[in-house]
Parts: C-alpha cells; sequence; structure tokens
C-alpha cells in the first residue's frame, strides 16, 4: 500500500472535504445536481491529467495541452461546420491534428533535444495562433450528431465523463501491467540508467508526446461537443490546472512517480475544493490563496515524509 | 529587349531615373523624422507616406480583438494610406506588455494606441512614449492619471447600467439574489460591477460578490455551476467579460434553470445568438468594439497631424485636437433582434 500512499492521503483528503461541506452545506455541497456539475466540469480537465501522468511519469510534461486541446476542437468544428464533413471524418481529422501536434512536441524534445518546457511553451503559443487564424473566436451551432457525444448523459452524467474513466483505465493498465509502458517509469527515474538498459528512450519519448497530443485531442472534442461550438481559446490555462492536480495526485517533476488513479483523485480534490470554497461564498481573492496553499502544503509534506521514510 | 541591347545613352538615361527615383524615396524617408510646421489650421507634421500607427495590448490574439478590434484597424489603415501593425504579448502578461510599449516607442512610431489592462502599471511607460514625443491614445480600457491624449472605448459603468436595467425587466417584479461573473481585478469589469449595483440594489435585488471567471468559458461554466447548486434563491446571473456569458449560460442550461434564472451578459458573439435563441440568455450588451481602433487611428492621425487649433500654439500649451473621451456606445441584443442585431 505504501505504493500509492501519496493517492491514500489524498483521497482521504477528498473523503475529509465531502464530509465536512455536506455537514456545512447539505443542500448545496451534497446534492446530487452539484456532484454532477462537479463531475462534468471537470471531465476535460480529468481527460488532459491521464495523459500528463502519463508523460510526468516519464520526467516530462506538455505546456500546449490547452491550446492542442483548442486546435483539435477548431479543426473538427471548421470540417462540420464550414467543410460538410461527416462527423466521424472530422472527429478522426481532429484528432489526427492533435496527434500530429504531439508528435512534433515529441520529436523537438527527443531529436532536437530541446527542453520540453521551451519546446511546448513554443507550441503552445503556435497551435493557439493557428487555432484563432481557423476559427476566430468560435465556430458556433456544430451539427446534433456531433454535439450528442458532449451532451448525451448516462446515468445522469455527461459522456466526457465515461471518456475520461475509460482512458483512465486503459492507461492504469498499461502503465500497471504492460512491460512496454511499464518503461517509462524507469525512463523517468533515471533516463541514462535506462539507456543503458537498452531502452530506446526516444521513442518513448516521440510516443508519450504523440499520446499526449491524441489526449488533449479527444478533450478539445468533449469540450466543444458539450458547448456545441468550438472555442478558439477553449484550453487556455488548462496546462496549469492540470499540472498542478497531477503533481497534487502524486507526480514529481523529476519524474518516475505518480499513477492515473492519483491524477484524476487530485483532479477531483482540485474540482471539490474549488467548488466547496464557491459555495461557502469564500472570496474569489481567497480562492486562488487557498488553492496555492494547498498544493504547497501538499507538496512539502510528501516530500518531509519522504524523507523521514527509512532506507 | 534586354540591357546589352541598350545604347549607352539611354543607359544613362535610365541610371539617371533610378537615381532621381532613389533620391526621391530618400527624401521621403528623411521626412519621417522631419519637423513640424507652425501652430494653425491644417499645421502639423508633413505626411510622408511611411506613416504607422500601432495598436498594442496584453493577449493581443485574445478572439474578441482578432475578430473586430483587428479587422477595423486594418479597415482604417487602409483609409488613411498608414500602416497599422499590432504588437504585444500573446496572454495577459502585464510586464510584457509594458515592455512592448517602451521597445515600440524606442522606434518612433507615428503615433501609438494602448489597451490599458492594468492602468497603474502602464503609467510611467505610456508617459515615457509621450515625453518622447509621440502621440498616444488608449483604447478599450482607459489609463486614467497617464499622458494619455485620449481614450476610445466603451463607458463600462453604462454597461453594468444596461445589463441590470435588461434583467429588471426580465424579472418583471421577482426579486432575490444576483450574482456577478467576471474579470474580478480589471478596472472595466469593477466599473460595471459598481454600474450594475447602482441600478439593482435601488430597485431591491440582493447582489452578491462578483467571482472570478479568469476570462475562461470552462471556468465560467464551474464558476457558474457552483453558484446555481449554492443559491436556491438565486434569480439572475449577470457577466461582464467576453466568456461569461457562455460559459453562465452552459451551467444554467445544464441545471435545466433556463428562464427561471435571468442572465445578462456582454458580447454577442455566435455562441451568445445561440443561448439568446434558445432562451438560456436573456440578452446581451454588445459592445462597438470595431470602432476602438478604427475611430483610435482616426483620432492618432488628428493628433499627429492636425486640421484644426486654438491658440497659437497648441502643443506649447498642452492642448490637444481631439475630445478627451470618445464612449462609443453599446447596444442591447435579445431574443427578437439578434438576428440582425449581433454577429455570426
Amino acid at each position: 500500500m505504501t505504493r500509492y500512499r501519496r493517492e491514500l492521503d489524498l483521497l482521504v483528503a477528498v473523503y475529509l472535504t465531502v464530509i465536512v461541506f455536506a455537514i456545512l452545506y447539505p443542500y448545496s455541497f451534497f446534492s446530487l445536481g452539484n456532484l454532477r456539475a462537479i463531475l462534468n466540469n471537470l471531465a476535460v480537465d480529468g481527460i488532459l491529467a491521464v495523459g500528463m501522468m502519463m508523460l510526468m511519469i516519464a520526467g516530462m510534461f506538455d505546456l500546449s495541452v490547452g491550446s492542442m486541446m483548442s486546435l483539435a476542437g477548431v479543426v473538427t468544428g471548421w470540417l462540420l461546420a464550414k467543410s460538410g464533413w461527416p462527423v466521424g471524418a472530422a472527429v478522426a481529422a481532429g484528432l489526427g491534428v492533435a496527434a500530429l501536434g504531439g508528435l512534433v512536441n515529441g520529436l523537438l524534445v527527443a531529436r532536437a533535444r530541446v527542453n520540453a518546457l521551451i519546446a511546448t511553451l513554443g507550441t503552445l503559443g503556435i497551435f493557439q495562433g493557428i487555432a484563432i487564424l481557423i476559427a476566430g473566436p468560435s465556430i458556433a451551432n456544430l451539427p446534433e450528431s456531433f454535439a450528442r457525444l458532449g451532451q448525451t448523459e448516462l446515468l445522469n452524467l455527461q459522456f466526457p465523463v465515461f471518456f475520461m474513466l475509460g482512458l483512465a483505465v486503459i492507461f492504469h493498465v498499461l502503465l500497471t501491467h504492460s512491460r512496454f509502458f511499464r518503461q517509462y517509469y524507469y525512463v523517468g527515474s533515471n533516463p541514462k540508467a535506462a539507456r543503458l538498459s537498452a531502452m530506446n528512450v526516444e521513442r518513448l519519448q516521440i510516443l508519450g508526446f504523440t499520446l499526449m497530443g491524441l489526449i488533449a485531442g479527444l478533450a478539445g472534442l468533449c469540450f466543444a461537443a458539450r458547448v456545441g461550438t468550438s472555442v478558439s481559446n477553449a484550453g487556455v490555462g488548462a496546462e496549469l490546472r492540470v499540472i498542478t492536480a497531477v503533481i497534487l495526485g502524486g507526480a514529481s517533476l523529476t519524474g518516475g512517480k505518480g499513477s492515473i488513479p492519483g491524477a484524476l483523485i487530485g483532479v477531483v480534490f482540485m474540482a471539490l475544493v474549488n467548488n466547496a470554497l464557491i459555495i461557502a461564498r469564500v472570496s474569489s481573492y481567497w480562492q486562488g490563496i487557498m488553492v496555492g496553499l494547498i498544493l504547497v502544503l501538499a507538496v512539502a509534506l510528501d516530500s518531509y515524509r519522504s524523507r523521514e521514510k527509512p532506507t | 529587349m534586354t540591357p546589352e541591347n541598350l545604347t549607352p545613352t539611354r543607359r544613362d538615361l535610365i541610371a539617371l531615373g533610378a537615381g532621381l527615383a532613389g533620391g526621391a524615396a530618400l527624401t521621403r524617408y528623411a521626412g519621417l523624422e522631419g519637423g513640424r510646421a507652425a501652430g494653425g489650421i491644417g499645421a502639423g507634421r508633413t505626411r510622408t507616406g511611411r506613416e504607422e500607427y500601432v495598436w498594442l495590448s496584453a493577449n493581443r490574439t485574445l478572439p474578441l480583438f482578432v475578430a473586430n478590434d483587428h479587422p477595423a484597424l486594418e479597415i482604417a489603415g487602409q483609409e488613411l494610406g498608414v500602416r497599422v501593425t499590432i504588437a504585444g504579448p500573446d496572454t495577459v502578461d502585464i510586464p510584457g506588455l509594458v515592455a512592448a510599449i517602451e521597445q515600440t516607442a524606442a522606434r518612433r512610431p507615428t503615433g501609438m494606441m494602448v489597451v490599458g489592462w492594468e492602468a497603474h502599471a502602464l503609467i510611467p511607460a505610456i508617459n515615457k512614449a509621450v515625453d518622447a514625443g509621440i502621440p498616444v491614445i488608449c483604447v478599450d480600457g482607459d489609463v486614467p492619471g497617464s499622458k494619455r491624449a485620449a481614450f476610445v472605448g466603451t463607458n463600462w459603468y453604462d454597461i453594468g447600467v444596461k445589463q441590470a436595467e435588461a434583467m429588471l425587466a426580465a424579472l418583471g417584479g421577482r426579486r432575490g439574489k444576483v450574482a456577478l461573473l467576471g474579470l474580478i481585478d480589471q478596472a472595466i469589469d469593477q466599473q460595471a460591477f459598481d454600474g450594475f449595483r447602482s441600478v439593482a440594489l435601488k430597485a431591491g435585488l440582493t447582489v452578491m460578490e462578483p467571482q472570478h471567471d479568469k476570462g475562461n468559458q470552462a471556468e465560467a461554466t464551474r464558476v457558474a455551476a457552483a453558484i446555481l447548486q449554492a443559491h436556491g434563491d438565486l434569480v439572475g446571473m449577470a457577466g461582464f467579460d467576453s466568456e461569461s456569458g457562455p460559459g453562465m449560460g452552459q451551467a444554467i442550461k445544464e441545471a435545466s434553470l433556463a428562464g427561471r434564472v435571468v442572465a445578462t451578459c456582454v458580447e454577442a458573439e455566435a455562441q451568445h445568438v445561440r443561448l439568446l435563441k434558445e432562451g438560456v440568455l436573456t440578452a446581451c450588451v454588445r459592445q462597438k468594439r470595431a470602432l476602438f481602433t478604427y475611430l483610435g487611428a482616426k483620432v492618432l492621425d488628428e493628433l499627429a497631424f492636425p486640421r484644426v487649433s486654438f491658440t497659437a500654439d497648441d502643443k506649447a500649451l498642452g492642448i490637444h485636437p481631439v475630445a478627451e473621451m470618445y464612449y462609443t456606445g453599446s447596444f442591447l441584443v435579445t431574443r427578437e433582434n439578434a438576428h440582425i442585431a449581433a454577429k455570426g
């Protein structure tokens, strides 16, 4: 169980948050409507967090996920609304563009040896710019058949929630049971040793970024379908929200640590805290301070406990 | 005919012509840095054909800017026969905007229009540019207390007033709590909140503390969803940045509260219009955004090449040949007039 210590700690924090706010605000916080709204609203971040956790386990991160998400949404929207493509083809094209963007990031980092921070900071601007050039502010009135992907409900929850859960299960299984994907832990812990062990680190990095692109594309399509509009700045700021949640969920900036359940619990915890602070009528200024404090405290506590652990 | 076929005499003529053309071009270029004529009607610096007006903003590629402000700037540039350029950081990066203002001023364009994102932080950079002799105005967001010659933009207090009036009309006799969403740290949003309160409080509505939606639709949806759950007696929601309306509309729709919660916002892009038509949003106050840069360029041109004067030496007395405030106005877009009053 120590392997999932951070995840369990966070799960306890989630549980306590729910209990405390359910007692304080039984009708507004602990209502089915609110819990449903929280889940529907965290799905996009949750999808992104799955990919980001995989990258961070491998010791990398991607700042361009938000703009990649926007780009995939507007490419799909443009093909649907302006070119009359069928939904399947437009969705495939949107996902393809996002995967291509991820591949570019991977090649920049693994082959051209550009630092991931610089490479993805650069592509963040490029993808965002292209999205705005294609769509202007937005492309509205997307076909109903496409919107259904984001608006159809099952058990009172929208489809993106299930996409998130499905993706999380797939990547959890891959990262824990697949020999190939488990290499990400070794690459993240010690890339030099991984290379000496005959692991193809570059190929793993390129694949990691490409999958991240694909996942960001899925997040972009979910958001566009949910609101029936391709918004060209839909993903602005998503990267920092997601990295924050993933770090809370057990990832480390130096790599080699973390799990997919941790990423999801991190996203859920952040969403719960943000929701609870609004319901508790905490000023917007204080909300930012409190979320920042929680992140710093969680990471500091984890770091302290790691030092305490006997070797 | 190739150059080899030309006689020396004809070559000399061509060389002479080229020399004259080059000389004329150099003269025009020299005119760029040329002095100003004496005061009086029609006085000002000589036009060189190389005039450049620069629009500077943080978040310069904000879709709203790209869709409205930038095209209008191009139109004004074509009409005036000047080059228009866009500068500034792609994010809400105020130090980046300050640096862009200073770097732009260093190359001495004919005029600069600055979007006053963060009034106090921009004062020194704007004043420095004005002291260097560059006409500077503010558009969209003002920088009061700076030496800018004029402001062209919306009166945000009025935007708040208009939203409150539209909300009261839709509420009829109903009263209760109203939530406000926007970029709460921006001065223009704070002016709008004040305008909203000035009407709503008198009418008996309870106006809650504004919530930050970070100018992001997904965030606006999240925040609005939480507010709707927290306040069962909520009767209205007003949004003050371009993403507030679609965000809170989405939350209202998903909570099945369309019609029960009256929602008003700013801007009327395609997504707003869809929500208006669905009856989720009640009214959108649309700014005349295109006028910011269109009029802005013309005001800069008037400052650079004054057509009128008031004294023997306006410049010495710090008198500008333009008005100080150009409020461009706004209008209400509703379900009834959306097909003609909105874009998209």
